[in-house]
């Protein structure tokens, strides 16, 4: 069949418009500049129409020009690495077409100011951090304790005698321990005399820590100094196991990594006899300090941002020490001491993004720490619970805004055998907080935090004010006010009648000025606390009220450098504290015992790549500290002499059949100063005896293994 | 008539979806072929931008976002501050995850992958070599099980055990024998066209040359 006439007149009307698709259009030139926010030129920008591969890329002075065949209404587009997309609306007609392109910065965490009045983080995660959870590890003189590396920031307070943080003037009972929103009841192994404790928890389970010396957020209460934040590592990206060897004991975990789910078990038992059979020390040790500890940890992930957390562990402890009975007045005669401490920590935690900008957290712990004590033959049984559940919802408001509330509710017993009555404590608390963001250079957040208090049949609600504006690239100012409550301290209500007794209260006030660039970072922060509401002791009446006072205030330095000294990183940190209060049993309102006007530490690392050796030191110094000296009229007016303290440390690393493996020696106190944090004076004043560190050096070897999984379960989880 | 139409139209429409894939491939040819002889940031920049346009035009291809990746690695190499160098390569990685969305299970996108988790590692590898270095050894092992042809996921292997000190299980004998697998890989690689992923001989060859300089 032939095609008729209509058909071919059809055909040839076909062919032009075929015709016009295949052959060039017109062109038309599009230019113009690429500026940033400030007027900047930007060069490298990619200028393109959407959708088609008409386009360019900026030059040396932020020109571009090129052609286009397409006609009407398009949209161009810019985009350049650390700026947000730019799109225009044009109609290209046959005309040129000039477009000056303004590019806004993205938002970034580089470019986004941080709240950091107070605050000190170590992450992995984040970028501009002051530490990493590596160099709390690697710290000399901290001994692999969280809470030894967190001594070298400023803020802090070197006590050698006791356990715990002393924070800006503030007593240890005024710094709280969190690990994933959780309190935790009992942070640091049970308190021995004049024996200074670790904390319970190895560095190695967090990916996280931030340090909070003042001014933290609604999220945390009943700390009226400071909070130590962990985080705990999420799913491992593999199976692994490690061994560790020490001049103390043995220790070893594994973990075994599923789909998505990883199970880690962990083990260690340390003895410290025959340490001391070969060291002197300086505490009379009838049973050198030997533990067992074991722990369990889970993480399943319930869906791509679902994640459970699990952990459970269990330690026991065990020693004898001969300490010197203050009733003789010879301090000759000693007492025996003998410590057996049970301590079970567990919690679970479930993090989920619902509602698509909204993320839930859930969780709850159980601890329970039971301490047998014999005091020459008399016992004392000690045992606590701690039940905590807590539920946080954020909500995020564009791009940084963030919303956040939540509410937890703790329930605490405590039976000790010398007190006639327990202490139970029921206490719930709601907060709400929002992190406003102005612009990305200027946030405020804003807190408040209601709480209540079953034993004291009280409420508070503490508001809470940061602000801080990024005036530069790596500069930023901020602001803190704060106020943070706290429940008398158990033995204070245990041993004077809770019957109208209130909350302790701190006010902060804190100023920060950082400068945080890749390889230096810079810090100054200037603080004011003021105390009321402390618990007082009237010697007289052996009442207890909430009558005491107090207030500190200081300036604070700290400076890191990794660049200067090529393979050194080294950082510095000064605080000048000014601090008084009238608390507890004092005579009148003076400076604590735990407190030092100055206190600086330095500490220094270095990598010998080559030898792939790691030397570091730690130098620690304080002003002396007042002591309490019956013969002297005036109420802790007397100073100890300053304290040094030089330690080094040296990592080798290497591998032992293909397993990466690190052998510590650290000697902490080289110099083997004389140093004294306190006296004990006997009952009726005529001796005293000074209380110095257990041992005049501490050595420590050490060899860790990590056993990294020679089986390939890649394709299982990728 | 009706069946004249249909014709005219189809063959109007397949010329045109043609003309399309021409022009693509025709684009991707000549940028792959100058991103082959770049050494000048300015020529990463300029040719990554040339993948950014025709990856946006051609919204289901994962090779113009494969090569956009490795220009941005590129150019995160030349960058002098570690938090510039962090801003390029965590850009290049949520490229090449795009491009892993598209095409899953793609040794070459796996190997892109792999590297930029080395690369971050090398910004600073005091805090990140464990973790990344776990994350990129089990994508490289990966790149290798999805094709054991691929001489890319050999040579990044090989070169990642070259920069890895003795002390820590690499060194110059443990990856001389990947790189001669994966020169021979690339010896008998056969390219179905001149745009798929063949970069790396060249690279390949320069550090065999000083493996055997040094031993």
């Amino acid at each position: 069949m032939l095609p008729d006439k209509t058909m071919k007149a059809k055909l040839i009307f076909f062919f032009p418009l075929l015709l016009l698709m295949v052959g060039a259009n017109a062109q038309t030139i599009i230019s113009g500049v690429v500026k940033d926010s400030k007027g900047i030129s930007l060069p490298g920008v990619n200028i393109f129409i959407k959708d088609t591969y008409d386009g360019t890329t900026s030059d040396a002075s932020g020109k571009y020009s090129f052609t286009t065949e397409e006609t009407g209404e398009k949209i161009l587009i810019a985009t350049s690495i650390g700026f947000q997309p730019f799109e225009q609306k044009i109609t290209i007609a046959s005309e040129p077409i000039s477009v000056s392109i303004k590019m806004k910065d993205a938002i970034s965490e580089l470019k986004t100011v941080t709240i950091s009045a107070g605050s000190f983080e170590a992450s992995d995660e984040k970028k501009m951090v002051m530490l990493r959870p590596l160099d709390i590890v690697t710290t000399a003189g901290a001994s692999g304790d969280i809470y030894g590396a967190i001594q070298t920031l400023p803020g802090t307070g070197i006590v050698g005698e006791k356990e715990g943080l002393y924070v800006r003037g503030g007593d240890a009972s005024e710094t709280k321990t969190y690990i994933d929103g959780l309190l935790v009841d009992n942070p640091y192994f049970t308190s021995v005399p004049d024996v200074p404790q670790r904390g319970r928890f190895s560095p190695f389970l967090f990916k996280g820590t931030s340090f909070s010396s003042g001014g933290y957020s609604a999220q945390y209460g009943q700390a009226m100094s400071s909070v130590l934040i962990l985080e705990s590592q999420d799913l491992p990206e593999k199976s692994m196991s490690n061994i560790g060897i020490m001049s103390l004991g043995v220790s070893g975990g594994s973990t075994k990594r599923y789909k998505n789910t990883s199970i880690g078990v962990f083990g260690g038992y340390t003895d410290l006899g025959p340490y001391f059979a070969l060291v002197s020390q300086n505490r009379e040790w009838e049973n050198a300090p030997r533990a067992i500890n074991g722990s369990f940890l889970l993480r399943h992930k319930t869906s791509a941002t679902g994640l459970i957390k699990a952990f459970v562990s269990y330690s026991w402890n065990e020693l004898l020490l001969a300490v010197p009975d203050t009733s003789d007045p010879l301090l000759l005669r000693t007492y025996n001491y003998n410590l057996h401490n049970n301590n079970i920590y567990s919690s679970a935690s479930y993090k989920e993004i619902v509602l698509k900008s909204w993320t839930m957290n859930a969780a709850v712990s159980y601890s329970d720490n039971r301490d047998h004590i014999r005091v020459n033959e008399y016992p004392i049984e000690n045992k606590n619970t701690f039940f905590e559940s807590r539920l946080t919802l954020s909500h995020s408001i564009g791009e940084l805004s963030v919303l956040r509330f939540g509410g937890e509710f703790q329930n605490v017993k405590s039976a000790i055998t010398v007190s006639p009555v327990d202490f139970k404590e029921k206490y719930s608390a709601a907060f709400v907080e929002a992190d406003i963001y102005i612009t990305p250079k200027l946030v405020s957040r804003m807190g408040l935090r209601g709480e209540y208090s079953q034993i004291l049949d009280k409420t508070n609600l503490a508001p809470r004010v940061s602000l801080a504006y990024k005036s530069g690239e790596f500069s930023q100012f901020s602001f803190a006010y704060g106020n943070f409550y706290q429940v008398p301290q158990k033995n204070n209500i245990l041993n004077y009648s809770n019957a109208g007794l209130s909350f302790e209260q701190a006010t902060h006030y804190i100023f920060n000025f950082q400068h945080v660039s890749d390889m230096r970072t810079f810090r100054i922060e200037t603080y004011y606390k003021d105390y009321n509401n402390l618990f007082y002791l009237n010697s007289a009446n052996n009442f207890g009220t909430n009558t005491g006072y107090g207030h500190s205030r200081g300036i604070e330095f700290f400076y890191r450098d990794k660049k200067t000294i090529k393979r050194a990183d080294y950082w510095i940190s000064y605080s000048y504290l000014d601090t008084k209060r009238l608390y507890n049993d004092f005579r009148k309102e003076a400076m604590p015992a735990f407190a030092a006007n100055h206190t600086a530490s330095l500490v220094f690392k270095y990598f010998i790549p080559k030898i792939s050796l790691q030397p570091s030191l730690t130098y620690a110094y304080s002003s002396g500290r007042p002591y309490y000296n019956p013969n002297n009229p005036d109420f802790l007016a007397d100073r100890t002499i300053d304290y040094h303290n030089l330690s080094v440390s040296f990592s080798y690393l290497t591998s032992i059949r293909k397993s990466f493996t690190v052998l510590v020696f650290s000697v902490n106190n080289v110099a083997a100063v004389k140093n004294v944090f306190s006296y004990n004076y006997s009952s009726d004043g005529s001796n005293r005896m000074a209380v110095g560190p257990t041992a005049d050096r501490f050595f420590f070897i050490g060899m860790f293994i990590n056993i990294g999984s020679q089986k390939d379960d890649s394709d299982k989880y990728n | 008539m009706k069946k004249i139409l249909l014709i005219v139209t189809t063959f109007l429409v397949s010329f045109s979806m043609n003309a399309e894939d021409a022009k693509y491939m025709k684009a991707m040819e000549k940028n792959v072929a100058t991103l082959d002889s770049a050494t000048a940031i300015s020529t990463y920049s300029e040719v990554g931008n040339a993948f950014e346009r025709i990856g946006s035009a051609n919204a289901k291809e994962w090779l113009p976002l494969y090569y956009q990746a490795f220009c941005t690695v590129m150019i995160g190499m030349k960058q002098e501050t570690p938090s510039k160098m962090d801003e390029y390569y965590d850009k290049a990685e949520a490229i090449i995850n795009r491009a892993d969305a598209l095409s899953p299970d793609n040794s070459e996108i796996v190997v892109v992958q792999s590297w930029i988790n080395s690369m971050k590692i090398s910004v600073d590898p005091m805090t990140r070599g464990q973790k990344l270095g776990q994350r990129s050894g089990m994508l490289n092992e990966k790149a290798i099980k999805l094709n054991p042809e691929n001489p890319r996921a050999y040579f990044l292997k090989g070169s990642g055990l070259y920069y890895t000190p003795a002390n820590y299980g690499g060194g110059i004998d443990k990856a001389l024998p990947f790189l001669e697998v994966a020169l021979e890989k690339f010896k008998n690689a056969k390219n179905e066209n001149s745009i798929v992923p063949h970069w790396g001989q060249f690279q390949t060859e320069e550090l065999v040359k000083k493996c055997k300089k040094s031993e």
